[in-house]
């Protein structure tokens, strides 16, 4: 196969298959899902969150889909097989640039949140280029790699999710009701919101040939993405049950304001403890996009190194961080960035799915 | 943070407390005032409690100024209280929430109060046996649960969600300087974020009991300095009925009072017969119904908005984003209280 190069194949557990894309879904951006969502669809936002989970569960069933007729060549491959080389490679390129983009609006998400917070003394640049090392440096290693730290890092995402469970205590379900009250088309408007917040389901078109037990794709996708989803819409839940629609949107980071509600002995703030812990995570979807997009510019220049390919990204990469500027202008660089690159993502995966769909799995 | 640059903790004024003043000058003339009260650790082990007090025509004015007679380095987030003069809720707490929410620094858990005169004259109070009056004053704000149906939503979290929220009002102690010192005195009740009412303690019991989940107090029936009786309750979940007929909307409170007989002069062999209890629980039901009805009436009449959260319920109802004015509703509703009391404990014997 053209995707498994001649250096030996190492293959991914289930589990490690299905926390990657856990881990890639799942990132910074949690912190001010609720907001947008909230926004549009006020105290119903958590009924958007659910409604907009149909985003990754149909990337999933593509995903099933493709691997099902083509269950050793990826998405690159079969791009280039119906589109033909020069189209297909394009459409490749587009995507790699989805997962740069990923890449870098995290990091810049991730150093506004702490200068804003804990290390306001820093500049950007300084920490963008920090991060970039250590992420350049997993990606650039196997995706067993990225395997592990997913796995490791998912036990820690689910502690620390849950932890805003005793503000249930706190504040009144009132602040839920009405259920369905702020009208459908609120809620339909939501739930594009929320569908964008699951971005970077994506990775499985790119990872499925690494798994093993091919049998057990589709369950083990599907549990990690509605486990997703229950998370998401937990976080939206909590925010709007101890905040109120109304004061979401205030804070740029509204779940950091939950965490205020946790308060253990002896420690003097969890927030700052939460963040510490979360900047894992962060991490952790960063490296899982640096290697998303390593991995198909790798597929344009077979003969180079992949090191290599990581030393000329990592400087596009701070660029771009650095670029995006403070939070309310990497928001609305993301507001309109994102929407085309799902829009691009459903149909370069539809439409290839179509393809297969009518010209027949042949023999690859 | 004290993250940057590495000082030791002589070297740095934590806070303990601060204050918001305000001072008019005329029709659009005004001035911020803000005490602040500082911690400083002597190199002897010695704490000693300062208070920086500037002026200015803006908050971030009065922080250069500050620094101007501070030779060390401030450190936030310690804060215990914040105080507000009387004056400056009356303007408005738009801008000190603004101040406090921008600044990731503070602490969302620190209590709130507003106080009658200057907030500078509170923190500067000496309380014997404290270093500083903010501590005493936190003491006092989370102590106040025990026995005036206080609850303890008078936090910087709390006003963050009540002011800018759909049918909700902000409440919060409201203290003085009295000749014991300083001293819970009632309630102010604030439209928006502008105070427009203070409730004596006498109403502020009633108040927070109409208002809150799980408040503990204690209720009495006098009938002579002789002949009283005293019950200690606690409140469970408070249950608000919202209908709507036509127009216009109707409150049904439900409270259940639990708790134990702390003295008895008044109802004989209360321990003995059931009926005596049961007498005293009707009589103690409709006394505290009373007293509701009465608070009631000050508020749709006196304060002319929802201080009881009322709106809010009616808003998870029948909807919110819709422009209603939830004060005017509920001012024009019929609310109607109903209590249940229980007396579960009567103590360990009868003398």
């Amino acid at each position: 196969m053209e995707g498994s190069t001649n250096k030996k194949q190492s293959y991914l557990t289930v589990n490690q298959f299905a926390l990657i894309i856990f881990g890639s879904i799942v990132g910074v951006g949690i912190l001010s899902l609720p907001n947008g969502v909230v926004k549009v669809a006020h105290q119903d936002g958590w009924i958007s969150t659910l409604v907009g989970g149909i985003y990754p569960l149909y990337v999933v069933v593509i995903a099933r889909y493709i691997s099902k007729e083509f269950p050793n060549d990826s998405i690159l491959i079969l791009s280039k097989k119906y589109f033909g080389r020069f189209l297909g490679s394009i459409f490749n390129l587009v995507f790699a640039t989805y997962f740069i983009y990923t890449a870098s609006t995290i990091a810049s998400f991730y150093s506004n949140l702490m200068r804003n917070y804990v290390v306001e003394f820093l500049t950007p640049i300084k920490i963008i280029v920090i991060i970039f090392i250590c992420i350049m440096y997993a990606a650039s290693r196997d995706l067993k790699v990225i395997g592990i730290i997913s796995e490791i890092s998912f036990y820690l995402t689910i502690i620390l999710l849950l932890s805003p469970i005793v503000a249930l205590r706190v504040a009144s379900i009132s602040n839920i009701y009405p259920v369905f009250g702020s009208g459908l088309s609120s809620i339909a408007k939501g739930s594009v919101k929320s569908s964008f917040a699951y971005a970077g389901a994506e990775i499985i078109l790119l990872i499925y040939p690494f798994l093993k037990e091919k049998k057990k794709m589709l369950v083990s996708s599907l549990i990690s993405v509605a486990l997703v989803i229950v998370l998401y819409v937990w976080s939206v839940f909590i925010t709007t049950y101890y905040l109120g629609p109304d004061i979401v949107s205030k804070n740029f980071w509204s779940l950091l304001l939950v965490m205020g509600s946790v308060t253990i002995t002896v420690v003097n703030n969890y927030k700052y403890i939460f963040m510490f812990l979360w900047s894992l995570i962060a991490f952790k979807s960063m490296s899982i996009n640096g290697y998303a997009s390593i991995h198909i510019l790798k597929d344009f220049t077979k003969k180079m190194d992949i090191k290599k390919i990581c030393f000329l990204i990592y400087p596009l990469l701070v660029y771009l961080a650095f670029k995006y500027g403070n939070e309310i202008s990497r928001q609305s660089i993301s507001d309109i960035v994102l929407p085309c690159y799902i829009i691009f993502n459903l149909l370069y995966m539809t439409v290839i799915a179509v393809f297969i769909f009518f010209k027949g799995g042949a023999k690859a | 943070m004290m993250g940057q640059e590495r000082v030791p903790i002589e070297e740095v004024a934590t806070i303990s407390g601060i204050g918001y003043d305000i001072e008019r000058k005329g029709e659009n003339m005004m001035e911020y005032s803000i005490p602040i009260s500082t911690n400083i650790y002597k190199p002897s082990g010695m704490q000693v409690n300062l208070i920086f007090k500037e002026q200015g025509q803006s908050l971030g004015e009065i922080i250069q100024k500050r620094q101007e007679v501070m030779n060390k380095k401030f450190v936030q987030g310690h804060e215990r209280v914040v105080l507000v003069s009387e004056d400056y809720a009356r303007y408005g707490l738009k801008t000190i929430i603004e101040d406090r929410f921008r600044n990731a620094e503070v602490s969302d858990i620190a209590n709130m109060a507003v106080c009658k005169g200057k907030s500078e004259d509170y923190l500067k109070y000496k309380v014997a046996g404290y270093s500083n009056s903010s501590e005493f004053i936190q003491g006092s704000i989370e102590a106040s649960v025990n026995y005036n149906f206080f609850s303890d939503n008078y936090k910087l979290m709390d006003a963050f969600v009540r002011i800018g929220a759909e049918g909700r009002n902000l409440i919060l102690p409201y203290i003085e300087i009295t000749e014991e010192g300083i001293e819970i005195t009632g309630m102010a009740i604030f439209k928006e974020d502008k105070l427009i009412g203070l409730a004596n303690l006498k109403d502020s019991r009633i108040l927070n009991l109409l208002r809150d989940d799980n408040v503990k107090g204690i209720v009495s029936l006098q009938k002579s300095p002789k002949e009283y009786i005293d019950f200690e309750a606690k409140t469970g979940h408070r249950k608000v009925e919202c209908y709507k007929q036509g127009d216009k909307y109707g409150f049904n409170i439900d409270l259940s009072l639990e708790g134990a007989v702390i003295n008895n002069e008044m109802y004989v062999d209360m321990k003995k017969d059931v009926n005596k209890k049961k007498e005293f629980e009707k009589d103690m039901e409709e006394s505290i119904e009373k007293q509701c009805d009465d608070f009631i009436k000050i508020m749709k009449n006196d304060y002319k908005i929802d201080c009881l959260g009322l709106g809010r319920e009616a808003a998870a109802k029948y909807g919110r984003q819709k422009g209603t004015d939830w004060n005017e509703v509920v001012c024009s509703a019929d609310i109607k209280v109903n209590v249940k009391v229980k007396v579960d404990l009567q103590g360990r014997g009868d003398y």
